[in-house]
């Protein structure tokens, strides 16, 4: 086969690679929660020595992130976070109400919803109507930190 | 009017020196993208075309110095230097693995040929599997077990970067394999008008 011919061929299968994964890519890709209508549900924030608690009635953020940022601007109290971008689209909190992750004292903010240990992103973490969720300051323990 | 006069072939050093620089750059401008990166394809290259000490100084060199600007300016604080470091040993050690296999599966392949660069994509794809199963492994020692993720939690979370780190290297290979592999074989154009030999000259 010519030279001319072999390139065309590996120009057009390495289109069609590309092409390919890029679609691959989009089916395994995390969906972001979709916009519901208001509900009603309980945010615990345990840190060290303090609790914060709120109530929301009515909100319209359902997300586990996103119901932590509704009551920081509520309430008043200082949240920080990193934002991963595409393809997760997520975010990673690293500090609430002057309590910062310390990895020297092996201390993360981790979230519970309903007793059960978060198995995704917060902002991938869809909060129902009558869901309690719940931000914890330790060491990560799993199941544990929920009860 | 021919605008090359030929074609200054460039030393190992020099050769290994540019490669480093588009690894540094490219790494930093695509860091909004995760794992779209030129670094991967770049050890392939400089295991295949320079080999010798040369394949690990120059992903070492890339990630070294990129490291420096991500750690202490997007990344800082957020992880702690342990973590760092111990996740570092494996990215590293992951793009060396990719640099020497690069130069052991393409050995006596380095030809101006379609067929080359074919292959060389080819075998892009695999080695970014085996690298990505290897830091993720990394990356579970030393961020997500201390934060009571399990492997296979990690795992599943990472096929989606796999494949994206996957159309990278397809993206890439191509690309910059072309590139470095004319600059090897033939060196860098010189212009002026024409009185040397150039790649035209030798198919």
């Amino acid at each position: 086969m010519r030279e001319r011919t072999q390139a065309l061929l590996f120009v057009g299968a390495w289109l069609s690679a590309l092409a390919l994964v890029l679609v691959a890519t989009s089916t395994v890709q995390p969906r972001p929660v979709a916009p519901r209508g208001p509900f009603s549900g309980l945010l615990l924030v345990r840190g060290e020595g303090w609790t914060i608690e709120y109530e929301a009635a009515g909100a319209r953020n359902n997300t586990a992130f996103s119901l932590l940022r509704e009551a920081s601007v509520a309430i008043g109290f200082e949240l920080d976070w990193v934002e991963y971008g595409w393809p997760y689209e997520d975010v990673f909190v690293t500090s609430i109400n002057g309590s910062r992750n310390d990895g020297t004292r092996n201390l993360w903010w981790q979230y519970c919803v309903n007793d059960a240990y978060a198995s995704q992103g917060a902002l991938h973490q869809e909060v129902l109507d009558g869901d309690v969720v719940t931000w914890v300051y330790a060491a990560p323990g799993g199941e544990d930190l929920c009860r | 009017m021919p605008l090359i006069a030929g074609y200054r072939k460039l030393p190992k050093p020099a050769l290994a020196l540019l490669m480093i620089i588009i690894g540094v750059v490219g790494r930093a401008l695509l860091a909004p993208a995760p794992n779209v990166e030129p670094v991967l394809i770049l050890s392939m290259l400089a295991g295949m075309l320079l080999g010798g000490v040369y394949a690990i100084v120059v992903p070492v060199a890339i990630m070294a110095l990129s490291d420096v600007y991500f750690y202490f300016v997007p990344y800082e604080g957020i992880y702690p230097a342990f973590s760092i470091l111990g996740l570092a040993a494996f990215t590293y050690s992951g793009f060396v693995f990719v640099s020497l296999m690069g130069g052991f599966l393409m050995r006596r392949r380095v030809l101006w040929r379609t067929k080359t660069i074919a292959i060389f994509t080819t075998i892009s794809v695999p080695l970014t599997i085996a690298y990505d199963a290897w830091t993720a492994f990394g990356n579970w020692v030393f961020l997500s077990a201390p934060l009571g993720q399990t492997l296979p939690d990690v795992y599943g979370k990472q096929v989606v970067f796999t494949l994206i780190h996957i159309f990278s290297s397809l993206l890439f290979a191509p690309i910059l394999g072309t590139t470095f592999l004319a600059l090897h074989l033939h060196g860098l154009p010189v212009p002026g008008p024409r009185s040397a030999k150039s790649p035209e000259d030798s198919q």
